[in-house]
């Protein structure tokens, strides 16, 4: 099947009618994010899909305001034109939207079948669903389109490469000829049975071993479905057990490295406290204090001018003192009033004596009632009234102390002066110490995430937390658990099944020696005629199968090779196994002592492409049809010098193929984009060539401006 | 599948020398030549897969007494 034309009619960012004409070969559509290449992609899907949901999501939204909303009906379309065998086949589907009473109506998306015969004669079908299924299979569909790199790594399941097989292999044809050879053997049996039946003269013992074959067969086939059943479960836990391997082979280290990163993730996190509060601390100094480093001068002038101001106080007070004191002495001179003498006892020295009844002033004795302890009483009395009087009445130059309150602020500020001196260099050493710490800090971010690749290679990309690995650890106790008590009840039942059909090998023999007494040779020889028939029949398809893997694995590898000139990859395998009657082939990448080979993104996407070309190959074959590959963004995990190998490797080993990439647009500096001319380089093989690309009026973030353009190049 | 062929993928089967010590030039190499054959393993797949690739539908029964008949008669 080649598909020659497909048409985009309103579908999503496609604005009208839009044509891709493809040919056989390579086939390119470059298209920048954003600008309609998956939209593509998705329109062929949705030609194949039964179950709409969301039509008008599927409406061109330049249609929708620029048509529907004006009352003007809309046809939404996909159709598809083929080539298969001498016919040329279109299949398309398409719904009508239109505008009633304010709100979109939406027809049910209609399938229309044509097919085109060599003569040029050419019908609708009757049912187009037949027709899209003669098209493109959904089984092969699901093998021949994929969207990005994850899609592509389809071999990953070992039913995918069993399936492919047998959907093409003669195996699967040959595989029919087993139930009617074995229907063939078993009537065969029946008809030796009856005709030793009606000549038996040991007729009783005739009997019982009819039955008991008849018995043994039956408990063998049910022990073979049991046994079957426990295969399938080995194989099931084996799957999971291989998808955890990677993790589990570590799932310890794991843990421990989890361990390590938390532990960093806390000195990181502390650290960054620290410098926080440092520069919050920094900044406070900036912001409040650093307008004071020059405050030191005007300090020291206020400091200075505070001790002028009250000393020049103190001088003035005592100056004003000194002359209440003259003007004090003058009054009491004029009143009779003798001033005390310098040196007179002062107000507790003469209470004192008084209390003693001695003059301390001439050393004599002042008994009570004395004149000169009335003398002593006298004289206290004076100095209280005209000393303790006078201070109580003392007269002040200045009614309020400011000035100590300026002494008690420069004071106070002397201790802030000298942090305000010592502040650069605290803000230097604050610098100093953040940035020391910011180092550290990144130091530990180094070692995190170093001790994260760590991880990333014991986990192998799987997207496992701390608390999962738990869970996968504890998953895989029981896994080994169940998979001991499985294969322990597969083994028992072996031996059952082998030692039943030595039993029933016996009973057959000893029956088969009365056949041969009694029956007809004829029969007994059509039976193992037969017999030999159902053997050949099953081991032909058996080595048929055997036969294509081995084929497959051949062609895959020299693909692979080709893709991988120049460096060592390792070999792709597959392995066949049986689960039943069911043949599954598992897929590998190993190196040349048959250890698994890791290959990197690129080289694991080529290894699978190499197995899908290999069985492209193998359909075209066997089958005598090829399909187009589809491939959405294959190459986003590849270098650049690899872009040629892959794509002449889909040139060599596919009929067709259409490949939708963004790796060759280029963005200059104001933004215009173009494609590279690497992509015109000779070593890139490619026959037709596209680039789909928002028109010039489409405005980013405007929905209803944007409509995605075909350019053939 | 054209039944040539599958009648030489079951003819190529190693029993048919093997166990019935047929050289080379007993084996026909189509189905036609197959049918005439007076070899009765030979005969009775090419039988099998003339009848079974002309009438996909044909029920196992009808196939087998028509085998069986052949066989009984010439094995």
């Amino acid at each position: 099947m080649r598909i020659k034309q497909i048409v985009l009619t309103n579908y999503q960012s496609y604005y009208g009618k839009n044509i891709f004409d493809f040919v056989e070969g390579v086939n390119i559509i470059h298209g920048a994010n954003g600008h309609g290449k998956t939209k593509f992609f998705e329109a062929i899907e949705w030609i194949f899909n039964d179950f709409d949901t969301n039509l008008e999501g599927l409406i061109s939204q330049k249609a929708l305001h620029n048509e529907i909303k004006e009352g003007i009906e809309v046809t939404v379309s996909i159709r598809m034109t083929v080539s298969q065998g001498n016919e040329t086949k279109t299949i398309e589907k398409s719904f009508i939207a239109k505008k009633i009473n304010e709100s979109i109506n939406i027809t049910k998306p209609s399938l229309i079948g044509i097919r085109e015969e060599l003569t040029g004669e050419r019908y609708q079908v009757d049912v187009p669903k037949e027709l899209r299924s003669e098209i493109f299979d959904e089984r092969i569909r699901r093998y021949s389109m994929f969207k990005g790199e994850t899609d592509l790594k389809v071999f990953e399941s070992k039913d995918a490469l069993s399936t492919l097989i047998e959907m093409f292999s003669d195996a699967t044809y040959l595989k029919n000829y087993i139930p009617k050879a074995e229907y063939f053997v078993g009537r065969a049996e029946n008809a030796v049975t009856a005709a030793g039946r009606k000549n038996l003269r040991e007729e009783r013992q005739y009997a019982i071993l009819s039955e008991e074959i008849i018995n043994l067969r039956k408990d063998i086939s049910d022990k073979e479905k049991e046994k079957h059943q426990h295969e399938i479960n080995i194989e099931k836990i084996n799957s999971s057990i291989l998808k955890y391997e990677n993790i589990i082979d570590n799932a310890e280290a794991y843990q421990t490295l989890s361990e390590r990163i938390r532990i960093k993730e806390e000195e990181i996190s502390k650290l960054q406290v620290r410098v926080r509060e440092c520069e919050n601390y920094t900044q406070d100094l900036f912001d409040k204090s650093w307008i004071l480093t020059n405050y030191k001068s005007v300090f020291e002038e206020f400091k200075t001018k505070i001790a002028n101001v009250s000393k020049t106080k103190r001088k003035l007070e005592n100056e004003f003192q000194q002359k209440i004191g003259e003007k004090k002495a003058v009054e009491n001179l004029k009143n009779g009033i003798i001033p005390l003498p310098i040196g007179a006892p002062t107000r507790s020295h003469m209470e004192e004596m008084i209390e003693a009844e001695l003059c301390k002033v001439c050393n004599r004795e002042a008994a009570k009632g004395s004149e000169a302890y009335e003398f002593m009483n006298r004289r206290l009395e004076e100095y209280i009234e005209a000393v303790e009087k006078d201070m109580v009445e003392k007269k002040q130059l200045f009614k309020n102390n400011y000035i100590n309150s300026l002494i008690k602020i420069s004071d106070s500020n002397d201790e802030n002066i000298s942090n305000l001196i010592k502040m650069e260099s605290k803000i230097s050493d604050n610098f100093e110490f953040v940035e020391s710490r910011k180092t550290d800090i990144n130091k530990k971010i180094d070692e995190r995430e170093k001790e994260e690749a760590e991880r990333a290679k014991v986990i192998g990309g799987s997207k496992i937390d701390v608390g999962s690995a738990a869970t996968i650890l504890r998953d895989f106790k029981g896994l080994n658990t169940s998979i001991k008590d499985e294969q322990a009840s597969l083994r028992s039942l072996t031996n059952i099944i082998k030692s039943k059909k030595d039993k029933l090998t016996e009973f057959q023999d000893e029956k088969n020696k009365i056949d041969l007494v009694n029956v007809a040779g004829y029969l007994m020889k059509t039976q193992e005629l037969l017999n030999d028939i159902l053997t050949i029949t099953v081991e032909t398809t058996e080595k048929e199968f055997n036969n294509l893997v081995i084929d497959l694995e051949k062609q895959a590898n020299e693909i692979f090779q080709s893709t991988n000139e120049g460096s060592y990859t390792g070999k792709l395998k597959l392995y066949k196994s049986k689960t039943g009657n069911q043949n599954q082939v598992e897929f590998k990448v190993l190196d040349n002592f048959n250890n698994p080979f890791a290959l990197n993104g690129a080289q694991e996407v080529l290894a699978h492409t190499s197995l899908l070309l290999a069985i492209s190959k193998m359909v075209k074959n066997e089958a005598n049809e090829s399909y187009p590959l589809i491939l959405d963004a294959p190459l986003s995990t590849f270098d650049s010098n690899k872009y040629p190998a892959f794509f002449n490797s889909f040139r060599e080993n596919t009929d067709q193929c259409i490949i939708l990439v963004k790796d060759f647009i280029k963005e200059d500096e104001n933004k215009k984009i173009s494609i590279d001319s690497r992509f015109y380089q000779d070593d890139i093989l490619k026959d037709k060539s596209f680039w789909v690309k928002l028109d010039e009026n489409s405005i980013v973030n405007q929905i209803e401006t944007t409509n995605s353009v075909v350019i053939e190049l | 599948m054209n039944k040539n062929k599958i009648f030489k993928k079951f003819i190529s089967h190693e029993l048919i020398k093997d166990k019935y010590q047929l050289e080379e030039r007993d084996i026909p190499n189509n189905i036609t030549r197959a049918l005439v054959s007076e070899i009765p393993i030979v005969k009775t797949i090419a039988i099998l897969v003339d009848e079974l690739e002309n009438n996909q539908g044909i029920n196992d029964i009808t196939l087998y007494n028509k085998i069986s008949i052949y066989l009984n008669q010439n094995v």
